[in-house]
């Protein structure tokens, strides 16, 4: 089923698939980690915001363009410019009005759609909603390709040299604050990071489904592993063996790849989670049964 | 005796509700163990939040030896009441002590030294046990315990705890009075107690905190046998007339 895949990846004229696989192998680097802090963070709805957000620029751009003439803001750089707001208002009110934080993630992820497609309204001539939506793997290029490989060196950098500094943060932020960290900083810091990694995964897989993809592999590897960076490194191969086998999949039937990418991670992680809890039953089980043994053992002792 | 902690005229109100606490003036001595109580919705965790720098008073001064809170901050060893992260956080036992030697965002990886210490503390906790075990699997008792040995692990002078004790055993309440009489001498001390009357003895004075603070001395000439009841020597409190705090009329209205 796959050699045609296969084929098509190394004999194919047609660079895009190629693209699309090593950008999706090297995106799933960044995802394995910033899913991970989003997923251990809780800072899933404040991701799904920035990622909604995005298409404000999107349209921004493509208005600017078509409309106006104005040639010098590409697409992502408006995506880039949508999310680095939306993390900086986001981050605002998550420090100064902590109470009010969810009131204004859910604005941020509104005022950014309605926008997004008022800009795309206006333009003239066509514009491809559905792929910015959805994802179109038509629309990665090579430059896309060398960002990406970029912002993986960014967060790779990132999470190694300040682990300690993510992790205390992320576990108890008021005792980092204690030991003279600047948790606000750093807070900003993964917001960006996280706006970043949404953006460059938005020609692949698209606004709506990223959100699927940042979180599910960190989650599914989260039920199996106990450590931080196990979480971080086994998301990042789980994302990378989704896009994969997704984009074989979507080859191979001849389906748009971000629902099948993200599906076959929403099965994974409902598969892992079942087995998790059938073989907790299983101990729990043998737990039970070594007690009536048990009991009975003491018992015959007795007599 | 220099002071370890100066507060005076402090104020503090959380954004547009009223005063949690009023006209608050106090030291307390280098090298003492106090308490704090009070009932609930009085504002003890909000007092200690105060001095550890992580709000700011809405008007007066604290001073923490001579210093601002945010600049003494590393010289405190602070125990919250709870962590609540995500409940299935993958840290393990030993990871959650190792962030007491946290110095700033330039630290990048512990050193040997630091582990060294961190498995020391644990070690005088008598949970060094715990470490090769995830947060998430420890019991309400040993994550306390965990906690304490992270606000020790960084060689504080100035120690606040906030219930350090709330909802453990008699056994457990033994050995943290025990504890507490290792470090005497060492550092100041500082805890949260939940009981409003009765404390252990080992306490040189207790603030009662009901919106405004108290300074009492503790007796230890009690009408009955307390000791037998929480199997550590106790004193009683010795409220006055204004702090209201057992039976007048609370001042509270929620934390």
């Amino acid at each position: 089923m796959f050699t045609e895949f296969i084929h098509a990846l190394l004999y194919s004229p047609l660079p895009f698939l190629r693209y699309a696989l090593l950008a999706g192998l090297a995106g799933s680097v960044a995802f394995g980690i910033v899913g991970t802090w989003v997923v251990t963070r809780r800072l899933t709805a404040l991701a799904g915001a920035i990622s909604h957000a995005v298409l404000g620029g999107i349209g921004l751009a493509a208005w600017l363009r078509g409309g106006c003439g104005v040639e010098w803001l590409s697409p992502m750089g408006g995506a880039v410019l949508a999310a680095v707001a939306s993390a900086g208002i986001i981050a605002i009110a998550g420090i100064y009005a902590k109470e009010r934080e969810d009131a204004v993630i859910n604005a941020v992820w509104a005022i950014g759609m309605s926008a997004g497609l008022l800009f795309l309204g206006i333009t003239p001539g066509y514009v491809d909603l559905q792929g910015y939506l959805l994802g179109n793997i038509l629309l990665v290029t090579a430059s896309d390709l060398y960002t990406v490989l970029a912002l993986d060196a960014v967060v790779l950098a990132l999470s190694i040299g300040f682990f300690q500094v993510i992790l205390a943060c992320s576990f108890d932020e008021e005792f980092a604050a204690m030991r003279g960290i600047r948790t606000k900083l750093v807070y900003f810091l993964m917001l960006l990071v996280t706006a970043l990694t949404i953006v460059l995964f938005v020609n692949l897989i698209g606004i709506i489904l990223v959100i699927a993809l940042l979180t599910l592999p960190a989650a599914a590897a989260g039920q199996i592993v106990r450590r931080w960076s196990s979480m971080m490194s086994l998301g990042a191969l789980f994302c990378m063996a989704f896009t994969v086998c997704g984009l074989a999949g979507s080859y191979a039937w001849n389906l748009p790849p971000g629902p099948v990418i993200v599906l076959l991670a929403a099965l994974c992680y409902v598969l892992i989670v079942a087995v998790k809890y059938a073989a907790g039953r299983l101990k729990r089980g043998e737990a039970v049964l070594y007690y009536f043994r048990n009991k009975r053992g003491i018992k015959e002792h007795e007599d | 005796m220099t002071a370890a902690i100066e507060v005076d005229k402090l104020y503090f109100r959380y954004a547009e509700s009223s005063p949690v606490l009023e006209d608050v003036s106090f030291t307390v001595n280098s090298g003492d163990v106090g308490c704090i109580v009070g009932p609930n919705g009085g504002g003890k965790t909000t007092l200690l939040r105060l001095i550890c720098g992580l709000l700011r008073p809405t008007s007066g001064a604290i001073s923490i030896f001579g210093r601002s809170p945010a600049a003494a901050r590393r010289r405190i060893g602070y125990m919250p009441q709870s962590v609540a992260p995500d409940p299935a956080f993958p840290i393990g036992a030993g990871e959650v002590v190792l962030q007491g030697v946290l110095r700033s965002c330039r630290h990048l990886f512990f050193s040997a030294e630091d582990r060294r210490r961190a498995a020391a503390v644990m070690a005088q906790l008598g949970i060094e046990e715990l470490s090769g075990r995830r947060f998430y699997e420890l019991s309400g008792g040993q994550r306390q315990r965990l906690l304490l040995a992270r606000a020790l692990v960084g060689d504080p002078e100035l120690l606040l705890l906030d219930e350090p004790t709330a909802g453990t055993d008699v056994l457990v309440q033994q050995d943290f009075q025990h504890l507490l009489g290792e470090l005497r001498g060492k550092v100041t001390i500082l805890v949260v107690s939940h009981h409003l009357q009765y404390v252990s003895s080992s306490y040189d004075y207790a603030l009662c905190v009901n919106r405004r603070v108290h300074r009492h001395e503790l007796t230890h000439e009690l009408p009955f046998e307390w000791d037998k009841v929480f199997s550590f020597e106790v004193g009683r409190i010795e409220h006055s007339e204004n702090c209201a705090c057992l039976g007048g009329s609370s001042a509270a209205d929620g934390e």
